[in-house]
């Protein structure tokens, strides 16, 4: 299991287990987490589960593909280092990983 | 855990045009027997906002009911039942994801930013043309200018519409059930196949132009992604689509700032106060009812719905649920948006063209409240059937010219 930490816009910090080879959104979707909605489910239309990767794990997380990068477009002012939650898989190297959510997906 | 089909619920008259006019009596009334579930006919409608919010993202369990649709016109084993069954919104699963795919990036945010100056320009000039009426009926404006817009991002050309206006028009009343619309719905088939059949061969013979998204479809074609029914299949639900409901949102939010004329100035001065009344606009009332077909039984908040039940989402009032928004008959640009409002739907079958729908609108509400001033409901208002693409059929309206202005930077 790898230990992630999601981190609310009002501070509140929610720490959990998640297995490897699920994406960011499915596991705090699962935990019950706050602050991603996902409304598309998973497919990368719908640009409501954004999450910004601390900077000391970006290279490890890795850049947005092109289609994320033409949904990211939704929203402007958010920092650079941010991803879809739903495309990003999980893997045992994420160990100790922390994402932020913005104040609204919406 | 009760069986849906054996519980005694409320039956609701939704094809009556009272319910059309407003669906709150009747909704109000429901809810006092059940708290979000309601039959019409052998169907269920299902109207609690977090009901909608969480059955519709069961995709597991759910499919499109196009079959069941075209089961009540009558219409097996016709070329307009192989659409309806075939087209990208009645498909689930691995061929529904690699049709919404093979769009690629055509409905993006990045892709719409980029076509601002159509956006734009596109509104402007049907401003230039009715404006000198000093008025007409805005559902009737309106119709012209979210199909242009889709044919500048196709890369088509605007003249043909009228032609096909009717099949249009045909397509998107469907979800009524008004059996009556039959005869005009296949003929509506042929003509809309023809149109789609000549503008994509026209394209392949006149050579693909940069950028635009027939080539962006015929491309996804030639990669094997679809096939040539698909992709005349694809543009036919595209050129609906494009049609009826951002123009009958626009017109909805029009409506309501004539009922709320404090946002009518604040809309002309601040694009970013038009989003945030787009956005309030589609909380109040959107134009989509969803219908989805169970695959597999499943369990809802003490409910089992069975294999085969067909259950239509009020997805264009969900967000009038007072368990959930305070005041919710209120229009309030300003207020807090404490869940979002669920138009698009939720799910792998959310409105493609969202993004394309909020920026055009926001766009075409910030021009149409600089260029018209002094507005004035001069005659009456009425509804479209509530099933299908509900909105406003007539809304006429009087005004004096406003000033036409250079657009500043996108908000």
């Amino acid at each position: 299991m790898v230990g992630v930490t999601y981190v609310e816009a009002d501070g509140t910090q929610h720490q959990i287990d998640a297995p490897a080879g699920v994406s960011l959104m499915e596991a705090a979707l699962k935990a019950g987490v706050s602050g991603i909605l996902a409304d598309c489910g998973g497919s990368a239309a719908c640009g409501t589960c954004r999450v910004f990767i601390d900077p000391a794990w970006w290279g490890r997380v890795g850049a947005p593909s092109d289609i994320e990068e033409a949904m990211l477009e939704l929203t402007t002012g958010e920092p650079e280092e941010r991803r879809l939650s739903c495309q990003v898989l999980i893997t045992e190297e994420f160990d100790g990983l922390v994402v932020r959510m913005p104040e609204s997906q919406f | 855990m009760q069986n849906a089909s054996e519980m005694k619920l409320p039956q609701l008259p939704l094809q009556d045009a009272a319910f059309d006019r407003d669906p709150m009596p009747f909704i109000a009334a429901a809810r006092e027997e059940h708290p979000w579930l309601a039959r019409f006919g052998n169907k269920f409608f299902i109207h609690g906002y977090e009901a909608i919010k969480d059955i519709q993202y069961r995709d597991a369990n759910l499919r499109p009911a196009h079959d069941d649709v075209v089961a009540t016109y009558g219409a097996e084993g016709t070329p307009w039942a192989d659409y309806m069954e075939g087209m990208m919104l009645a498909q689930w699963g691995p061929k529904h994801a690699q049709l919404r795919a093979a769009m690629g990036d055509t409905f993006t945010p990045r892709n719409i930013n980029r076509h601002i100056d159509l956006v734009r320009g596109t509104i402007s000039d049907l401003l230039d043309e009715w404006i000198p009426k000093r008025g007409f009926d805005f559902a009737e404006f309106a119709s012209y200018f979210p199909i242009a817009v889709l044919c500048g991002l196709l890369g088509t050309d605007i003249s043909e519409i009228p032609r096909i206006k009717h099949s249009l028009e045909t397509q998107t009343a469907v979800l009524s059930l008004n059996k009556d619309l039959i005869k005009d719905l296949l003929a509506g088939y042929d003509v809309l196949w023809d149109f789609t059949d000549k503008l994509v061969k026209d394209r392949e013979v006149y050579g693909l132009q940069d950028g635009t998204m027939l080539d962006q479809l015929i491309s996804s074609k030639n990669a094997g992604q679809m096939s040539e029914e698909d992709l005349r299949w694809t543009l036919m639900l595209l050129f609906p689509a494009g049609y009826d409901t951002s123009k009958n949102m626009l017109t909805l939010a029009i409506y309501h700032l004539l009922e709320n004329p404090q946002y009518w100035d604040r809309c002309a001065e601040d694009i970013g106060f038009c989003l945030k009344t787009v956005e309030e606009a589609f909380r109040h009332t959107s134009t989509a009812t969803i219908f989805r077909k169970v695959t597999e039984d499943f369990d809802y908040d003490g409910v089992r719905f069975a294999k085969d039940d067909v259950l239509i989402f009020a997805n264009s009032i969900a967000s009038r649920d007072p368990r959930v928004f305070d005041d919710p008959m209120k229009f309030d640009p300003d207020r807090k948006q404490t869940h979002r409002h669920l138009a698009f739907g939720r799910g792998a079958h959310i409105c493609l063209g969202q993004h394309l729908a909020k920026t055009q609108i926001a766009e075409g509400l910030h021009q149409v409240t600089q260029r018209i001033k002094s507005p004035r409901l001069v005659g009456e208002v009425r509804w479209r059937p509530y099933l299908g693409v509900w909105g406003l059929r007539t809304l006429p309206i009087e005004f004096e010219p406003g000033e036409k202005r250079l657009q500043a930077e996108p908000a």
